[in-house]
């Protein structure tokens, strides 16, 4: 099922958790909102679930108008973050209570209930009461419950916060997995860039109640419309700037660091416009040659390191500013090891600078 | 098959049977010791003097102000009538003022009732002029004592009203509040009657000084009596003498003030538009009859006396009595009663509304104060000005009975009631 | 695929209906409260602002006016505050007592503890008298071991205050310590335990953690509590302390020439108590505190030890004790052959029960008790659990004032409201001179419907909404997930609140004795009150079928309770 969101918007008050939200979610992808705490990802999809009224624009299911269809009319199914499974109601009972409601036959709903505990591996828990069972477990019983009804979309408002490092993976593996086999339209609610990136067909980033982009994981990393979501999709390293020279897509962008040409710009900027680079921490080399060569080499401070294992990461300074700190990740060198205070001759290549727009002050709720 | 068609048909016939049947409705507040000697013997009398069976609905809501409030609410919505025959029972003030209302209707009883009860006995009316109402038994109001309190705290038997004013008994006595008890209120205005205004009210003050509590129900001051609480307490007579009879005259004992006896009849009247208004006649007409006032008089196991209870309350008939000598409870006979203060029952009526709050305001309501200043007075000596000063009614006899007139306006009334409540405040506040 | 849609399309027809038998059963309820509360009770009030025919003010700034009035505003609050305040420290151990511990015979006691709010009216006020009259059993006692020299004015002037509120208080703690133990039983232990693994002092946690998240269950207990104290008309009077509210209000209303100044008193009473209601419920219990994690619950009940054990009954056992003093004395009256003057009665006998037994009377008034208070109940469950759900979930304007609303009654002295339903009543099919059955049982539902959505409404305020959700997105309509998964999660806040207003509608008067007029349908009270004005040992016999209600009423609310301790043990910690 296609969902589209056309201008929705919700507002409390004077409060705007939504606004103007446009958003078109393909049939049988697996959708992430992602965005920090308190940016209206929540709201977007309790307002598509039907449990918060829209306060202006529509929604639509396969181009049909549910904007104001109750939430038990639009045939989805949701897991809630706490999975708000019913207390007093065994594992399987929880299962079965949205099958009874869909008058099917006693031998579907028994199939049903077993297809979906078999997809869940909850087979021997069918009549536990959810105290008695595991974070992970209850996770599983909430994730059951809701496909059973072979929903039209699925909904998942964080439905992993609540479990530990190892079964998030394992529990993400299943989703995937689940996703797979049953092409139902999901939409995926997180705060955690990580499970989009790892997850998702496509990833629509908010932040304040704006919907800023839009885009499959490796485009969102690789092309980020903002300087916001360049630092909260994975690392990167923020500099501002402003633009002295533009010949074609090549920018020669001032900052204190020194000039930066850079051949990747999410929008065209005039000369003399204020503008942020950004720099991944991975596209940081050293030039070991020492003699400034590559794309735009700049001398390095080692200021402060960690050791990763396989890698080391790095905060740096340069000779220019003190203020500017300049984080890389570096691969070790093979006979070679770096302590804090050594000076590393570093270059840039110019298409892993992209210019963004000047960052403006975070709002609250950042 | 037979059978049950023979069943039903005898339902049928039955249910005709009954419906055919007369009917009485009657609302009282009386006990239901009075409803199971009577309803049978209304029954019985009816069947034999009419030769028809009457069936009785018997309605309460409680207490005398529960069903005339009812009956107000029912007149109201329908003035014509209240589907209601008879109220029964109650003080002969609720029946004067509903009288006025018009709420019954005259009933002329047969030539032989009305040749032995006579309008007025011992001070006491049996009927209004127009025979509205009938009064169908007499209770008189005494002092009720315990006396092994009396004994332990050396206090003899009070023998009159003003005895109660003697700073001997503070505390130790127990009275029901005047404004829901009728012989309390007799008991009132007979004192200001035989009295005088002033002085009357010196003796109330004082009476009331030495009251422990203004009870709500007029039986409790004899449950105070009886479980300890106080020594005296102003009682009607049949309450009392029940309890003697259960704990004994060597711990109990009830008199009458000599010369200022309080009576009260217990009056019954027929409802405008009752819909049973013959039945309801000749119910009011067995009432007044010899062989109903036996009832109230005669012991339990007299052949013609109650079935489950002895009452002994006192007949209003005068045949009655000569039937039934040397074999009533009560040895008392009113119609032979001489020295009887024959209280102004209309007067009475007619400024109860403003008594009530004026005995209110002077005596229970700041009741909690009056003691403090009665104690005071008692202290200093109980000097006779100062008894007099706490006594000082607000306002002359001539002003109170001005102010019936203005009653109905409820702000006036509350204006008057609380200036009255200040000078009492303040008055007994200045008791040094 | 038909088929499926279909289906479908059938199943969002029945969640249409099943909706719209919901919304209509709201609507009737708050038809209910409108025609069987807000206009009688009108009709009733208006008169505090009319004077012969006329509308008036004057009454009101009159009322301020009179000192008498004044004061007993002045004494019924501070009643008010004073039956809160202790009746607070007296449940709130036996509360945490029962939610934190285990011990042996802990059903019995702790539906023990529920007994002393079973007070046969009418005799217990004998029973009081007998035991603290001047020359009652116990300055007697007193005075023959030689403790005393002259006799102790317990309930005299200088007492008055102090022993209606320890009156108020024996009889009022079970109504707190009902709702603070299902509102404790809701509490998710793992936040202790949390609290407890960050070291947190156990003094600590009952202040940071535990006591927030009862708040709603002490409000919803204290606020009756607060109310019925500081409307009681019975105590006071018992006590003869006439400087009270209820007291002044009931002289001016039952006089034979009634004042309004009366009627504007009860107007202010509402007004008082509608904004100490609203009040506190800001300052107090309007924070939502849901259980999130409800369902994770581990049971967490410590096993009392045997010192425990010990300080355990000592304290349950003596709080009944204390509290039944007035049923004791109730009960030793109902077998006293003679008593007079002496400690205890000379001799003992049984045969005032027997005469209770003999009678028709008796019979009639414990059938249609239980029949008008079951109805009752039932009318309150549903009324209730309606009235909270529409007010927690804000399904109405203005949920504050219907809020406000049903807490009405508590505030009304009992003759108003039944005397409404007579004169809006009569001439028609309710009329209570035919058939009072109606109206009674109505009238017990209305009195006791703020024990209902108190409870109700703390129960519900408990339960995380995302549960109802989850049903909601299921398919489910708003009724039946009301149906299927609200109500078995406030099973426990229900049950206590149906035992409260069972054991009240058990115990009601001023509608029974309004209302049913006629023998045949005499409720229990009604029965108790015909006996006891008999003269003569009317009242004994009276007390004798006070006892017999009180134990018929003591058993079921032992029942209840045993099912209420299971339930909760059931819902909130498999």
């Amino acid at each position: 099922m296609e969902v589209v969101f056309n201008k929705v918007c919700k507002r409390y008050g004077d409060f705007t958790a939504v606004n103007e939200l446009d958003l078109k979610i393909e049939s049988g992808s697996l959708h992430f909102l992602l965005g920090p705490s308190g940016c209206g990802k929540t709201t977007t999809l309790r307002m598509l679930a039907g449990l918060e009224t829209v306060t202006s624009g529509k929604l639509y299911f396969d181009g049909k108008d549910v904007t104001s269809l109750p939430a038990a009319d639009r045939g989805i199914g949701m897991v809630f973050q706490n999975y708000a499974l019913w207390p007093h109601m065994t594992v399987y009972k929880n299962i079965e209570y949205g099958l009874k409601l869909r008058k099917l036959t006693a031998s579907e709903v028994k199939s049903r209930i077993d297809d979906v505990l078999t997809i869940t591996q909850l087979t021997n828990f069918t009549h536990r009461l959810p105290g008695q069972l595991s974070g992970g477990q209850q996770q599983r019983v909430a994730l059951a419950r809701a496909l059973a009804i072979r929903p039209n979309v699925l909904l998942l408002d964080e439905p992993l916060s609540n479990l530990d490092a190892k079964l998030r993976m394992e529990m993400r593996d299943n989703i995937l997995k689940i996703h797979k086999q049953t092409g139902i339209t999901t939409v995926y609610v997180t705060h955690d860039q990580k499970e989009s990136l790892s997850m998702g067909t496509s990833i629509s980033v908010m932040h304040a109640g704006d919907l800023i982009q839009t885009a499959s994981p490796r485009d969102l990393y690789r092309n980020p419309n903002t300087p916001f979501i360049a630092g909260f999709i994975g690392e990167t390293n923020l500099i501002e700037g402003v633009v002295r020279k533009k010949e074609g897509d090549i920018y020669s962008v001032e900052t204190v660091l020194g000039n930066f040409v850079a051949t990747r710009a999410s929008g065209n900027y005039d000369i003399g416009s204020k503008v942020s680079l950004s720099i991944r921490p991975e596209a940081i080399a050293i030039d070991w040659s020492g003699n400034g060569q590559g794309d735009n080499p700049i001398q390095l401070k080692v200021d402060h390191l960690t050791y990763l294992g396989e890698s080391e990461q790095f905060l740096l300074k340069s000779a220019q500013s003190d203020k500017q700190i300049i984080k890389a990740n570096f691969y070790h060198a093979p006979d070679h090891s770096f302590s804090e205070g050594d000076s590393i001759q570093c270059f840039v290549p110019k298409s892993d600078v992209l210019v963004l727009p000047a960052q403006v002050e975070m709002g609250p709720g950042t | 098959m037979f059978l049950k068609l023979s069943l039903i048909l005898v339902t049928i016939f039955a249910s005709f049977a009954a419906y055919s049947a007369d009917k009485l409705i009657i609302l009282s507040p009386h006990r239901k010791s009075i409803q199971q000697e009577y309803v049978p013997a209304f029954k019985a009398h009816y069947k034999k003097a009419y030769g028809k069976d009457v069936t009785v609905e018997w309605l309460d809501q409680g207490g005398t102000s529960d069903d005339v409030r009812f009956l107000k609410a029912k007149f109201a919505n329908n003035p014509k009538t209240t589907g209601i025959d008879i109220f029964w029972g109650g003080g002969s003030a609720t029946y004067v003022e509903l009288a006025d209302m018009g709420f019954f209707q005259p009933h002329m009883p047969p030539k032989e009732i009305v040749a032995t009860i006579p309008q007025k006995v011992a001070g006491v009316y049996l009927y209004d002029d127009k025979r509205t109402w009938h009064g169908t038994a007499m209770s008189s109001f005494g002092v009720f004592y315990n006396k092994k309190i009396l004994k332990f705290d050396g206090l003899p038997a009070p023998k009159t009203w003003s005895d109660l004013a003697n700073p001997k008994y503070v505390g130790n006595i127990s009275v029901a509040d005047p404004r829901r008890s009728g012989s309390s209120n007799t008991m009132n205005n007979i004192i200001l009657q035989s009295l005088g205004w002033e002085k009357g009210w010196e003796l109330l003050t004082a009476m009331a000084g030495n009251t422990r509590s203004f009870t709500h129900a007029s039986s409790d001051p004899i449950k105070a009596v009886v479980s300890g609480d106080v020594a005296v307490a102003l009682a009607i007579d049949f309450y009392a003498q029940a309890k003697i009879g259960d704990l004994g005259a060597e711990n109990l004992g009830f008199s009458l003030p000599e010369g200022q006896t309080v009576l009260d009849p217990d009056p019954v009247a027929v409802l405008t538009g009752a819909p049973n208004k013959l039945v309801a006649e000749r119910f009011v007409n067995f009432l007044l009859s010899v062989p109903a006032q036996k009832l109230l008089v005669l012991p339990k196991g007299h052949a013609e006396g109650p079935k489950f209870a002895s009452m002994g309350r006192m007949s209003i008939n005068q045949a009655t009595y000569k039937e039934t000598e040397g074999q009533r409870i009560g040895t008392f006979n009113p119609f032979q009663a001489k020295n009887f203060l024959s209280l102004d029952l209309k007067r009475a009526t007619r400024m109860q509304r403003v008594f009530n709050d004026l005995v209110g305001a002077l005596l229970i309501d700041t009741h909690s104060d009056l003691k403090k200043a009665w104690k005071k007075v008692i202290k200093a000596g109980n000097k006779p000005e100062a008894v007099a000063a706490l006594g000082r009614p607000p306002i002359s006899e001539a002003e109170f009975l001005a102010l019936e007139s203005k009653w109905g306006d409820d702000v006036f009334r509350n204006k008057t009631i609380n200036s009255w409540v200040k000078f009492a405040k303040t008055k007994y506040k200045s008791v040094k | 695929m038909i088929n499926s849609n279909q289906k479908e399309e059938s199943s969002k027809l029945a969640r249409r209906l099943s909706d719209a038998i919901g919304y209509g059963t709201v609507a009737a309820t708050i038809a209910i409260l409108f025609f069987f509360l807000v206009w009688p009770v009108a009709i009733i009030i208006s008169k505090a602002f009319l004077n012969d025919g006329q509308f008036t003010l004057d009454y009101f700034p009159l009322l301020f006016a009179n000192e008498l009035y004044k004061n007993s505003m002045i004494n019924s609050m501070w009643i008010g505050v004073a039956t809160t305040v202790l009746t607070t420290l007296v449940s709130l151990p036996l509360a945490i007592i029962n939610a934190k511990y285990d011990f042996k015979g802990k059903g019995l006691l702790s539906g023990l503890l529920l007994v002393p709010m079973v007070m046969p009216p009418f005799v217990g006020a004998i029973g009081i008298q007998r035991f603290f009259a001047r020359r009652g059993s116990v300055n007697l006692g007193l005075m023959e071991m030689g403790i005393i020299d002259a006799p102790i004015d317990w309930l005299g002037p200088e007492n008055m205050f102090w022993a209606v509120v320890i009156l108020e208080v024996l009889h009022l703690y079970p109504i707190m310590y009902l709702n603070l133990s299902a509102a404790l039983a809701n509490i998710d232990p793992s936040v202790e335990e949390m609290a407890t693994t960050l070291g947190v002092p156990r003094w600590k946690q009952y202040r940071d953690i535990i006591w927030p998240l009862a708040r709603p269950g002490y409000f919803a207990g204290a606020i009756i509590v607060f109310i019925w104290a500081l409307t009681d008309l019975g105590t006071p009077l018992l006590v003869g302390y006439h400087e009270t509210v209820p007291v002044q209000i009931f002289n001016m209303i039952t006089d034979v020439n009634e004042n309004p100044v009366g009627y504007s008193l009860v107007f202010v009473v509402i007004l008082v108590t509608v904004a100490f209601f609203l009040l506190s419920k800001f300052a107090l219990g309007n924070q939502k505190y849901e259980m999130m994690a409800k369902g994770h619950v581990t049971s967490s009940k410590n096993e009392a030890g045997f010192l425990g054990s010990v300080f355990i009954y000592t304290l349950i056992i003596g709080t009944v004790f204390v509290a039944l003093v007035p049923h004791i004395s109730v009960l030793i009256t109902s077998v006293s052959d003679k008593w007079f003057m002496t400690v205890l009665p000379e001799k003992y006998t049984l045969k005032y029960y027997a005469q209770v037994f003999q009678a028709e009377l008796p019979f009639i008034g414990i059938k249609n008790s239980f029949l008008f208070a079951g109805l009752s109940t039932l009318v309150d469950l549903a009324l209730g659990l309606l009235i909270a759900y529409v007010i927690v979930r804000k399904l109405v304007p203005f949920p504050g004032l219907l809020d406000s609303l049903v807490m009405v009654p508590l505030a009304l002295p009992g003759i108003v409201l039944a005397f409404g339903y007579v004169v809006t009543y009569t001439d028609t099919f309710l009329d209570p001179l035919n058939n009072p059955v109606p109206l009674l049982v109505i009238a017990y539902a209305i009195r006791r419907l703020p024990y209902m959505v108190r409870s109700a409404v703390a129960g519900l305020q408990q339960t995380s909404i995302s549960l109802e959700e989850a049903s909601s997105t299921f398919g489910a309509s708003r009724f039946y997930t009301l149906r299927k998964i609200t109500v078995p999660l406030v099973m426990a806040n229900l049950i206590a609140g149906a035992l409260l207003c069972f054991s009240y509608a058990m115990l009601d008067v001023s509608d029974s004795l309004i209302l049913a007029m006629k023998e045949q349908f005499y409720p229990l009270t009604k029965a108790i009150y015909v006996l006891f004005l008999e003269q003569g040992s009317g009242s004994l016999v009276a007390s004798a079928l006070g006892m017999i209600g009180m134990l018929i009423l003591t058993a079921c609310i032992m029942g209840a309770s045993l099912i209420l301790g299971k339930k909760m043990g059931e819902l909130f910690r498999s």
